[in-house]
């Protein structure tokens, strides 16, 4: 199932998306609740709960939506930096097996001359 | 991939440090900002509790600012977060990927200097404007100018160097 592998690996903006979408229903909720009420006694209430919920929602859901961007952004520094790393230890394993038998205990072959 | 300049990393040295060690948040950072949030939610369920048993205006105004600080509150936290794990992040890729080498050429006075030099010469009894290196005006008293200058002046551009 692609969703729920998607929520798995992206639980933060599933999370931010949820929050956003909390956050939209209470204020429009909230909106219709003022509208019909008449004294302001009964419209605070509503500001109180769903404005203040409705913000708070959205914030979270900003917040959580931007923490993952920079995640991602750390991640790609990470993948990097791994490369970089695997790069330079290939390379000192081939400078190694590179360098002559002498440098590991072996005897260079001596050619015997005549005479 | 050695780097000159101040503060400069040389590959090797970028390899050997630990990214790792710069996540972009930290354990007291994540309780710092739960802490912030919770506050704020509860400033504002307190807020819209009172705010719900209040029959005045002016009493459920109080309780009111109540819930906006705790917004505030929340907001605080939650921007603390994000700065501080920007911060690390641009840390950490300062440490992966090193400064630009500057060149020769890209800063304002670089480029100012090159097209200075580079300004096209005649003489005063000249027809033609030239390239500064160009053989016809080599070992020749010549004064540099802008191209405008010597098209106001009469003169065209060389057809051998093509100023």
């Amino acid at each position: 199932m692609d969703l729920y592998r998607w929520v798995r690996a992206q639980w933060d903006r599933a999370l931010a998306i949820v929050a956003t979408i909390v956050g939209l229903v209470l204020l429009i909720v909230g909106y219709l609740g003022v509208s019909d009420a008449t004294l302001p006694t009964e419209q605070i209430p509503y500001l109180a709960s769903n404005g203040l919920f409705g913000i708070f929602a959205l914030g979270v859901g900003a917040t959580l939506w931007l923490s993952a961007d920079l995640r991602d952004e750390w991640r790609k520094l990470d993948d990097i930096h791994r490369d970089l790393r695997q790069e330079r230890e290939e390379r000192a394993g081939v400078d190694e097996s590179a360098q002559p038998l002498t440098a590991s205990g072996g005897a260079p072959r001596r050619t015997r001359r005549a005479g | 991939m050695p780097v000159d300049g101040a503060g400069s990393l040389s590959l090797e040295r970028v390899i050997q440090r630990d990214v790792r060690a710069l996540r972009p948040w930290t354990p007291p950072l994540l309780s710092r900002l739960i802490t912030f949030n919770a506050i704020g939610l509860v400033l504002i369920v307190v807020s819209w509790y009172q705010v719900s048993g209040d029959l005045t205006v002016r009493d459920q105004l109080a309780w009111f600012n109540v819930g906006v600080v705790g917004l505030i509150v929340s907001g605080v936290g939650n921007g603390y977060w994000l700065l501080s794990g920007r911060s690390h992040i641009g840390r950490a890729r300062m440490m992966v990927l090193p400064p630009r080498a500057k060149r020769p050429g890209d800063g304002w006075g670089d480029r100012l200097a090159e097209d200075l030099e580079n300004r096209p010469v005649a003489a005063a009894a000249m027809t033609r404007y030239h390239r500064p290196s160009c053989p016809m005006v080599a070992g020749k008293q010549t004064a540099a100018t802008t191209r405008r200058a010597h098209e106001r002046a009469g003169r065209l551009p060389c057809e051998l160097c093509e100023p």
